[in-house]
């Protein structure tokens, strides 16, 4: 099995502990969110591992009028294009690096969440798996010019 | 923060609003492209220039006055997001977490830095971004327009570089003249999805055909390598992406697994680069991810160091074609086979000879031709058949002239 490095996933996973939350009336992730598994991409400034940027909503303490389930994930693309189009889309924002990670299955739960963004991906990391842990699961795609 | 106090000035008569999408076109973890009405704008195209602190909601926007023809324009991936921001006058919105817009300016345009905006050329969505985009800078910028003859070449060139490559990587022999197959003409004539005339830039993507819709021809008789539609259109683009990669090296030395392959490749991407002495001075090429192509720029000089490596590789080459002149009347085209005979004006020899055009090519001769066979006017037809071919092939136009 794949070591995590900092979390405390291998004891989780021995436990079956639930990362299901109760979010009111509803379960998140949600139930229709499967384990996660091929490769995923999202961007960041300066192509390293920096927790910061591998935060939820909740953990930021933003968006708290959100949906409070989908606070808690973390947005990916499916479609490394969809990653590179974005960043030259939004130039602004000072993104370069396209990041992606490879899913062996027990980091969380993900669900495709496409709204105008087709491989739009819905992330909830697994109890324990933190956004430093998170951000070593990652590693350079593309760096886009 | 993006520091705009040299390129805004506030509007005064802007009273707090809310900023309520109408239409959402892009949105990643909140609506970053969208259509809203303001009150005293009206209906705004609205782009996140800048986001809000930590995620937060809101950010800085600009706006753009817009309409049906434009949004179905982006929609349609026939209008870029940039040239729809500079499509008219701009405004700069901020909205807070609460969707409240509550300042905006007005922007000098003139002033406006260009690295805030989406890059040249991107388009909504990758589904609408074209497989490869060919811009072209020429000397004489006018406001009044792009001169139509660039216009007519820009089009051209890039299916004609492909038709070469295709021609190689499928090892189709012969001069390539008459009526192509139309699964061969599918491979490279590809579409242009955009053509915008800032600065004249044109789009084409890919055919996104599978090998049964190519055709019986295709599948079972003409492809007897047993090449896959997806194997072929890859190592084509491959290769003309190695060979742009070699155009603009300055490297002497053309890639390619043989002289053959070389000199395909070499010619191929010529006819994309810009003429040494034509109106054009650059062309920068910008392929998708994963098309193979890669972002390039063509100058004038890389099209000279090409031609002469070109000419070595061709003078290792036994010579694949010969040539002629000839001059005389030409009375009609067989419409079937694309063929026909230059005969001699009296006195100048007996000797007549059959010329056959390239089926795209037609639509460049078809007028002169008409003119000259009515007025049964003299001209000068220039062709080259390959070497060995026997007595009866005609040879391929490749110039045809008034005398």
């Amino acid at each position: 099995m794949r070591t995590m490095v900092g979390s405390s996933l291998s004891s989780i996973e021995q436990t079956k502990a639930p990362h299901l939350w109760n979010n009111g009336r509803m379960a998140c992730p949600p139930e229709s969110s499967v384990d996660p598994s091929g490769r995923y991409y999202r961007w960041c400034a300066y192509g390293n591992q920096d927790g910061a940027h591998y935060r939820t909503f909740e953990e930021v303490g933003t968006r708290r009028d959100a949906d409070q389930c989908l606070r808690r994930a973390l947005s990916l693309l499916s479609d490394v294009r969809a990653a590179i189009q974005h960043i030259r889309l939004f130039p602004s924002h000072g993104y370069r690096f396209v990041m992606r990670i490879d899913f062996q299955g027990d980091e969380g739960k993900i669900k495709a969440t496409s709204g105008r963004v087709p491989s739009h991906t819905s992330w909830w990391p697994q109890d324990g798996l933190g956004p430093q842990d998170r951000a070593k699961l990652f590693s350079i795609e593309a760096e886009v010019p | 923060m993006i520091n705009h106090a040299h390129w805004t000035t506030p509007l005064k008569e802007w009273s707090p609003s809310r900023l309520e999408p109408l239409e959402v076109f892009y949105e990643f973890d909140q609506p970053m492209i969208f259509t809203t009405k303001l009150p005293s704008l009206g209906l705004v195209l609205a782009y996140l220039v800048e986001p809000a602190v930590d995620g937060e909601l809101g950010g800085r926007f600009l706006a753009v006055p817009t309409n049906a023809t434009m949004l179905a324009d982006l929609r349609r991936g026939r209008m870029s997001v940039r040239d729809a921001l500079l499509n008219s006058w701009l405004w700069l919105i901020d909205m807070d977490a609460s969707g409240t817009a509550r300042e905006a300016w007005h922007i000098d345009a003139e002033k406006l830095p260009g690295d805030i905006l989406p890059e040249p050329g991107v388009m909504l969505s990758a589904e609408l971004q074209p497989d490869l985009i060919l811009r072209y800078e020429w000397q004489e910028l006018s406001a009044d327009g792009v001169p139509a003859s660039l216009v007519a070449h820009a089009g051209g060139s890039f299916p004609q570089a492909l038709r070469v490559l295709y021609r190689h990587v499928l090892q189709i022999g012969g001069s390539g003249a008459g009526h192509p197959a139309n699964w061969l003409r599918q491979l490279y004539n590809i579409q242009a999805t955009r053509i915008a005339f800032s600065s004249l830039e044109i789009g084409f993507v890919r055919p996104k055909l599978r090998q049964g819709e190519l055709g019986l021809s295709y599948s079972d008789t003409d492809v007897e390598h047993g090449k896959g539609f997806q194997e072929v259109q890859e190592q084509t683009w491959k290769l003309l992406g190695d060979g742009l990669t070699w155009l603009t090296s300055g490297s002497t030395e053309p890639p390619g697994q043989s002289d053959q392959e070389r000199i395909a490749i070499a010619e191929a991407v010529l006819k994309i680069a810009p003429s040494v002495r034509g109106q054009v001075s650059s062309v920068s090429v910008r392929g998708a991810p994963g098309s193979g192509i890669g972002r390039h720029v063509v100058m004038r000089s890389h099209t000279q160091t090409a031609l002469e490596a070109l000419d070595e590789v061709r003078q290792r080459v036994p010579a694949e074609y010969e040539s002629v002149v000839k001059d005389g009347r030409v009375r009609e085209l067989d419409q079937d086979l694309l063929t026909f005979i230059v005969r001699p004006v009296a006195g100048h020899g007996t000797d007549e000879m059959r010329f056959q055009i390239v089926e795209d090519d037609l639509d460049s001769f078809d007028k002169a031709f008409s003119a000259f066979t009515v007025q049964s006017s003299r001209v000068t037809v220039v062709g080259r058949r390959p070497v060995g071919s026997g007595p009866q092939t005609p040879y391929t136009v490749v110039e045809f002239l008034p005398r």
